[in-house]
């Protein structure tokens, strides 16, 4: 079963209906009273701002029970904002993030000369592999910049070259968004969740 | 770092199908008139998910002018079926319609004639969402004296604000993308008004997306060419076929876009 943590912002909705699509069974985790050991993965999902996001991170008590998740080897998937918040903290605000995988999340803003908020479809190579995925949607004006680079799992240009995945173990970081990006993105998914 | 993504030929432009939404189906006007039913909006959908497009915008474009609510039920049953981004516009008004609306699977909330009746609506829509997850929006229209200033739901009462005071609670609010709707032009299929549209784009500090007129791809490619402007909503380019404007769900061939920045 998967759970799709909820933080009131994000686009649960595509979620599910992308969950129903793969056949697979899911619950929607909306506060830390929920006994995540029910649950072979767990997706962060993110459309929304930083610190908005880590208050209700907190306000529904769900920080504690992720990291107990993660410690004891549980499959993790953050997509978008909800790649950000594995990271350490953000310029977008003041609140912490899960410190999952330490490093910062920065602006495009002063960093390239087009404008600061990306937009639209392009390409990923993974740099383990040197796979190129060329579709895939991203939507986002900040992007993670992981302090160690073996948790950069797959890098996107945007004026600079950054981290479009993240990987630590069983922790996955996604900034652009697979829920979304035609049979490219489900093909992503389904090595992940099935 | 070898630079490996100047070796693919990535189009970054945006086609983007704007669909118009009323209680029973998809619309296609002429300057918001003269609606045409172009069919059923699941079997719509379907077609532009095989298409592969880029993103869509799904308009009720009465929901503002009618005061009516927005039908939440119904658009879950129409995005559930979308493996491509949708945003949604039309009756948006509270941060609560937002918050439902990103709930049932929507990626981007536009809001538009909100902003005449409350002001700070965008900035706040902006500081909670995110500036990425939220479309300003200009309905251009004119009056008869044809003098240019931002109109909404293509009726020419309501209005207060000038077109630089329009522009300038946009680009205060931080939000990230604005639709410009050109109503003059909405549907006729005459190209796109560059000095209008160019002009706008470069006062607005979001991405814009350019919407009304385009009749054929070398619409986009000619405007581009002059305003590197990325994201275009067109109509009838992708519901109609032919000179008859037959009803026809399509989308530019690949080689077409490839002609795109």
């Amino acid at each position: 079963m998967v759970g799709v943590i909820s933080l009131d912002l994000g686009n649960i909705g595509s979620w599910e209906s992308l969950l129903e699509e793969l056949g697979l069974e899911y619950r929607i985790v909306d506060n830390g009273s929920l006994d995540l050991s029910i649950f072979d993965s767990l997706i962060l999902p993110g459309v929304g701002s930083y610190d908005v996001a880590v208050r209700n991170l907190d306000e529904k008590d769900l920080r504690v029970p992720i990291l107990n998740w993660v410690q004891n080897g549980g499959n993790l998937i953050g997509v978008c904002l909800g790649m950000q918040l594995l990271l350490s903290e953000s310029e977008e605000g003041q609140g912490y993030g899960l410190g999952i995988i330490p490093g910062r999340v920065l602006s495009f803003k002063g960093r390239i000369e087009d404008k600061f908020l990306r937009m639209g479809w392009g390409p990923v190579k993974f740099c383990d592999s040197g796979k190129i995925i060329d579709r895939l949607y991203f939507v986002h004006g900040f992007f993670c910049d992981p302090i160690d680079d073996q948790d950069v799992y797959a890098t996107a240009y945007y004026g600079l070259e950054y981290a479009a995945a993240v990987k630590r173990e069983n922790i996955y970081g996604f900034q652009f968004h697979p829920e979304k990006s035609g049979p490219d993105g489900l093909a992503l998914l389904k090595e992940l969740l099935i | 770092m070898n630079d490996w993504w100047t070796e693919l030929n990535v189009r970054e432009t945006r086609i983007i199908p704007v669909l118009l939404l009323d209680d029973d189906g998809f619309y296609k006007t002429v300057k918001f008139k003269n609606e045409e039913y172009l069919g059923d909006p699941l079997n719509i959908l379907k077609i532009f998910n095989e298409k592969e497009v880029d993103e869509l915008m799904l308009i009720s474009y009465r929901a503002s002018a009618k005061k009516k609510k927005i039908n939440f039920n119904y658009i879950k049953e129409l995005v559930s079926v979308c493996r491509f981004p949708v945003t949604y516009g039309g009756g948006v008004d509270s941060l609560g319609n937002i918050e439902r609306l990103f709930r049932i699977g929507i990626e981007k909330v536009l809001i538009n004639s909100a902003v005449h009746s409350n002001e700070t609506l965008l900035h706040e829509a902006v500081q909670k969402f995110g500036s990425s997850s939220i479309v300003g929006c200009i309905e251009i229209g004119s009056n008869w004296r044809g003098k240019r200033f931002p109109s909404y739901n293509s009726a020419l009462r309501g209005f207060k604000w000038n077109l630089d005071a329009h522009v300038e609670l946009l680009n205060s609010s931080g939000v990230g993308e604005t639709l410009i709707i050109d109503v003059k032009r909405e549907g006729t299929m005459t190209g796109l008004n560059d000095n209008l549209l160019v002009s706008l784009a470069n006062k607005l500090e979001s991405n814009v997306i350019v919407n009304g007129g385009v009749g054929v791809l070398d619409d986009v490619v000619k405007f581009q060419s002059i305003s590197g402007v990325k994201a275009f909503g067109v109509g009838s380019l992708v519901v109609y076929h032919g000179s008859n404007k037959g009803i026809l769900i399509n989308t530019p061939s690949k080689t077409d876009l490839n002609r795109l920045q």
